[in-house]
């Protein structure tokens, strides 16, 4: 098949005008047109670029790109699958917010690990986007009675809902206590060669200001992004990664490591 | 879940004691901790606080529980006025548990606002013992 030029004013984008007329073709054939599977197929790859484009906007660091770019995908197909050209040309301004409207259906949905009744997954995403907002405002963490006032609601609604939250994503019971295996007998320990390191740096460490101790121990003590550790020291993104690197650079001074070559 | 409740007190002032006897393993530290921000939330400290809170209760216990000579681990939570202590303690057959330089003292340390650990010989046994303090501010 080859692709039809509909010839139309110049200065609109081309894909999607292409699209305009494609999704003619598309609309006028019949339910059991052999045609049809293969049209919407060449639709469908066509908007990718705009699916993988809408997925990165609302990546966060617990959900894998690949898995939004796949719930992405499945609104793209659904807008394909609705799209009526009778009723507006654009298909894009159409296919975004179904895009949009799977991708976050999908994280009220089906992103939580527990299962949690839909009145509190929302009282915990609106309580959410208040913290970020309060926090931004107050310069430090919002405490539950300010969440409160913000939203209107009670305090113990924004206790409910913060409690509902602690359900989004589990955690391995043995998580806790896996580096301590009291039944294990007579094995060499995995962390003796760490030792030493950690003789080295321990006094170094016990020398960091109190917030660049934080932030290290933060980072690599429990593994937290620094977009995490951001919000909870009450900085930037952009500061953490800063601290981080002179800190590291501070610990290296320290304990006499030649530092890297750039 | 093998957790038994004590209330030890809840007076006009609004301070709330209780001591929680439980087995130690991991499976109870999520409700502890859950318990500890509980407390923290109704003292409306603010969110971030309430976060560390969780996190010291979960490092307090990962110190003590892989310790537990009898399995038992003993939890008294106390909120005062604007102070949510916590103090976790189980029997342990060593009295040198918990060392200063072991990466889950340091983070205790910088989660809290005080910590303070114990040893008391009891019998052949060593009471070994943690206490947690954070303050709604810092």
């Amino acid at each position: 098949m080859t692709r039809e030029n509909t010839g139309s004013p110049a200065g609109r984008h081309g894909p999607e005008n292409e699209g305009g007329a494609l999704f003619t073709e598309f609309a006028a054939l019949g339910e059991d047109d052999p045609k049809r599977g293969e049209l919407r197929e060449r639709l469908v790859r066509d908007h990718l670029d705009l699916v993988r484009n809408l997925a990165r906007k609302f990546r966060n660091s617990d959900e894998p790109l690949e898995d939004l770019v796949q719930v992405a995908t499945v609104g793209l197909i659904n807008a394909v699958d609705r799209f009526d050209p009778e009723y507006g040309s654009d298909f894009v301004a159409f296919a975004v917010p179904t895009i949009t409207g799977e991708l976050r259906r999908h994280f009220r949905d089906t992103s939580w690990s527990v299962r949690v009744p839909r009145r509190l997954k929302e009282l915990n995403s609106s309580i959410a986007a208040a913290r970020d907002e309060l926090t931004t405002r107050l310069s430090r963490a919002p405490k539950p009675s300010e969440i409160a006032e913000h939203l209107g609601i009670s305090r113990e609604e924004v206790h409910e809902g913060l409690v509902a939250g602690q359900g989004r994503y589990g955690a391995s019971l043995d998580s806790m206590v896996e580096d301590s295996t009291p039944d294990r007998f007579g094995t060499p320990d995995e962390n003796l060669d760490q030792a030493e390191l950690r003789e080295l740096l321990r006094p170094v460490v016990a020398t960091l200001p109190d917030r660049e101790r934080k932030i290290v121990l933060l980072r690599f003590g429990l593994g937290l992004s620094q977009s995490d550790i951001a919000r909870r020291v009450g900085v930037s993104q952009m500061q953490v990664s800063r601290l981080l690197a002179s800190t590291l650079k501070k610990l290296r001074e320290g304990i006499g490591e030649i530092p890297p070559l750039p | 879940m093998d957790l038994e409740g004590t209330r030890v007190a809840d007076d006009e002032s609004g301070t709330v004691e209780f001591e929680v006897a439980t087995v130690a393993t991991a499976g109870v530290v999520p409700t502890l901790r859950t318990i500890a921000a509980d407390l923290a939330m109704r003292q409306d400290f603010d969110l971030d606080a309430v976060d560390d809170l969780r996190m010291a209760v979960d490092e307090a216990c990962a110190l003590l529980i892989p310790a537990a000579a009898d399995g038992k681990l003993t939890c008294v939570f106390t909120s005062v006025d604007g102070k949510v202590e916590i103090g976790v303690s189980v029997l342990a057959d060593d009295p040198g548990l918990v060392k200063e330089d072991a990466l889950g003292w340091q983070l205790l340390t910088a989660l809290a606002t005080s910590v303070r650990r114990s040893t008391v010989p009891d019998g052949d046994r060593y009471l070994s013992r943690v206490d947690v303090v954070r303050e709604s501010g810092r």
